[in-house]
Parts: C-alpha cells; structure tokens; sequence
C-alpha cells in the first residue's frame, strides 16, 4: 500500500523538481519566458505535493473508511469490538505517534487481511481474526497497519499522484515544442513518482518498516514481540498478496526472521503478553 | 527568649536550603505517551492521582531506574521512566506544523469527527452512504474510555502495566 519514494517529504520533492527544470531549462537554451513559466510550474506542483493538514487526512481517511465500510458486511458484536480497540490503543499508546488515535472496525471476509485509513481508522477481517492465535498476534498486525497510519504511506502516495496530475495539467498548457524542452528535468520526478506509485506498487520498503516498527510499538507495549512474525508465517497461500507477497525478501530472509533480527538489535526480546485465552473469549462473537 | 528564636531561625534556614535543593534538582518532562497513569507510589497498582496525555508538561523532582517522582499541579506522585522524555514531543497529526501537541481539536483523540462536504459529497454520489454512517455511528463512537483501558491493561498485562506481576 504505501511507496518508499514518498518518504523523501514535500520539500524534497519541490527542492528536487525546482532544481531538476531549472537544470533542463539550462542545458536546453530556453527563453526567459519559458524559464518563469518553468518555474511558476515547479511551484504549482510543489504546493501540491505539500503535507496534507489533519482536517485534510481525516476527511480524506473517513471517506477511504466509509468506502470500506460500505463494501464489506461490518461485524456489529460489541464486545469483539471494544475488544479490538482496547488492542489498538495499548499498541497506539507507546507508538512514536501517541496522538493519533486508532478507531477499529471488523469487516465479515474470510480472507485474511487488513486496512490502514488515513488519520487512524483500521479494519481487520474475520478471516485475520481466525488466523491469529493470541493477542501478541493481533498486537503486532495492529502495529503493523498503525505504522501506516502513522507514517502516512497512504497520503504520501496520494500527495505525488496529486503532485503528477498538476504537472500534466500545467504541461497540457504548453505546445508541443515547450514540453519537449521542460521534459528533461520533469521526467526525473515523474520517475521517481511512477517507480514508487506504480511499478513499486506493494511497496516493501514500506511493508517492511510496517512490519519491524509494528512489532517494536507492540514489544514495547508489553506484547511478545514475535506474535507479528508468528502470524505472517501462518497465513494461508490465499492470503491476501499484500501480506504474502513479501513473505521472503531477496536475500533469503523471511519477514518473520527480520522481525526477530531487529527485535533483537534493540534489545526488545520475545517474552511479553501473548493473552491467548483472552483472545479467544472476546473475539468469540464476531467469528 | 533567645534561645529560642535562634533554633527557629535555624530550622526555617534548613528547610529553605532543603527546599531550594528540591527546586534546584526539579526538571521540566513532557509525556510521551498517552494515558499515561500518576500513582501515588512507584508501583502500577497503588492509588491512582491523575493521567496525563502525550505532551503534557510537569516537573520531574527525582529520577529512578523505572519510576520517577513528579510534580503536577500541586500534586506528587511517580510516573514510569519510559513514560518521560525532557524534549517536547512533535505534533503527529500535523507534519506541516511542530507546535508541539494541541487539546483544541477534540477530534484528536476520540469521539465523532463526521465527514466534512466534500467527505459527504463522495459518499453521496458514490452510494457509500452506509458506510459513511457505520464509520461516524459505530466506528467513530469508540471514545476512549481510560478506566476500561486500564482494566484492559490490567488483566492483560499490557501497557502501564506491562512486566508487572498479575496482582488482584
């Protein structure tokens, strides 16, 4: 879901285009005309690849929501619920992002899987709900998608697809003469933009921060830091391709093995909290 | 009649040196969690005197190995170490700007944000009205409950009361 590329930030991304057409214009002997509308471009674009405001992300994060929650049967039992919830917050409370709080829903899939809205909102399936053996594992699913929330893969995206369509609507403006000499120093962002968006488009850069911070935000919330790493090497050949597709990373390495390995680097050994009969008395009702 | 002001005068000049001691060795701390609990004594299961929210501001008067002694608002009490950090946190919510955290957005926290027009104008014209409203009626009536999310804690372990020993 999210895109590493985005993490380069807003004003990267505009330093980076000024200074990719300002390099172009040069090198290609524009006038000063084209120069100012290069440049007045390069503003437009990185006014729109700015940070989103939090009335922005929670307008934004609320609609993704009541898309989810319109599209899937939402499991109403109460205490399954409360219970989630309560899951999220402890994880949520020790995180580097305390301020944000999460608000969980269950969505009726026998699927395995998982969605992080923008500003907080989560869903997760019955079919993940089953999957998971204790608490530590739902902990750790819950950290994972909370890091998204947290880190905003998903708004990150969305600010360089908002970024891409400006600038395709200020080069829609220029003849076909002036595009050809802005495209040398564009192309360079639009590359950054379509390798992150669309040919990145799981994103394991992200799903693996995902993975090794959610673990951590639940070990420090007094979870077994493992439960994350226990879950993802149960999941079924079925699952859902954003939570198996990176079940190995190319140096061999399973995902539940650089969980351990960072886990274990920051002194956060396996130990704490896995609740498993509690787990299983409060999902009850929503199975 | 001397003798007597004397050890008075004596006693009043301790307890300022004492005092002034206690002032010195006072740092400002922020809370970097949330929901974090002041107790009355370093033990997760003594008396509760109030919670703090990530941000908040106190005075830290004695540092410990887990629990450090604070002053808030007039009270004492200990607060877990890791709880504590002496820099300001940022704001999350809002990368654009590093104020530090507000409590002037209820919706920060918990209770009902409700989608705003053009939220209301998506889900309108896309026949997510169901959803909108499970989102607003169910999901974003989940107000966080502290003395549920300590009871939580409690019996699981978690949180504030993470590596404690289950006590009744």
């Amino acid at each position: 879901m999210s895109r590493p590329t985005a993490f380069v930030g807003g004003a990267l991304g505009a330093a980076g285009l000024l200074a990719a057409l300002a390099a172009g214009a040069l090198t290609s002997g524009c006038t000063q005309e084209q120069i100012t509308r290069g440049i007045q471009t390069a503003g437009k674009v990185a006014q729109a690849i700015k940070p989103f405001s939090w009335s922005e992300e929670k307008e934004i994060g609320g609609t993704i929501a009541a898309k989810v929650a319109g599209s899937n049967p939402v499991v109403s039992d109460r205490r399954a619920n409360a219970y989630v919830n309560l899951v999220a917050q402890t994880v949520a409370s020790r995180s580097a992002t305390p301020d944000i709080f999460p608000r969980v829903g269950i969505v009726r899939d026998e699927v395995p899987n998982a969605y992080a809205c923008p500003s907080g909102y989560i869903f997760v399936t019955t079919g993940l709900l089953r999957t998971c053996r204790d608490e530590s594992e739902l902990a750790g699913v819950l950290g994972h998608e909370f890091v998204h929330v947290a880190k905003r893969h998903t708004t990150n995206e969305l600010r360089w697809k908002r970024g891409m369509s400006c600038a395709a609507e200020e080069a829609a403006k220029y003849g076909p003469g002036q595009i050809q000499e802005m495209y040398p120093g564009f192309k360079g962002i639009v590359d950054q933009g379509i390798n992150g968006v669309v040919n990145n488009r799981h994103g394991d850069k992200a799903e693996e921060e995902a993975d090794l911070l959610g673990a951590e935000w639940a070990a420090r919330a007094g979870y077994d830091g493992a439960g994350l790493g226990r879950f993802i090497e149960r999941l079924p050949g079925g699952a859902s391709g954003r939570w198996k597709e990176f079940a190995v990373y190319k140096d061999g390495t399973t995902r539940a093995q650089r969980i351990a390995a960072n886990m274990a680097g920051l002194k956060l050994h396996a130990g704490g909290a896995a609740n498993a009969e509690r787990y299983k008395r409060e999902v009850a009702g929503a199975l | 009649m001397r003798a007597r002001v004397i050890p008075r005068v004596l006693m009043i000049a301790a307890a300022a040196v004492v005092l002034a001691g206690a002032l010195a060795l006072a740092e400002t701390v922020y809370v970097k969690v949330s929901n974090a609990r002041v107790v009355e004594k370093p033990d997760p299961y003594s008396k509760l005197i109030r919670r703090l929210q990530y941000g908040d501001r106190l005075e830290r008067t004695e540092r410990g190995d887990k629990w450090d002694k604070v002053a808030v608002d007039g009270a004492t009490g200990y607060v877990r170490t890791e709880d504590l950090d002496t820099s300001r946190p940022k704001d999350n919510r809002n990368p654009a700007w590093s104020g530090g955290p507000s409590s002037s957005d209820p919706t920060f926290t918990a209770g009902s944000r409700q989608l705003g027009p053009l939220g209301r104008k998506y889900t309108a014209e896309h026949n997510l009205e169901a959803g909108r409203r499970t989102v607003e009626e169910v999901l974003d009536k989940l107000a966080a409950e502290p003395d549920k999310l300590d009871a939580f804690q409690r019996e699981g372990r978690v949180g504030a009361f993470a590596g404690e020993e289950a006590r009744k």
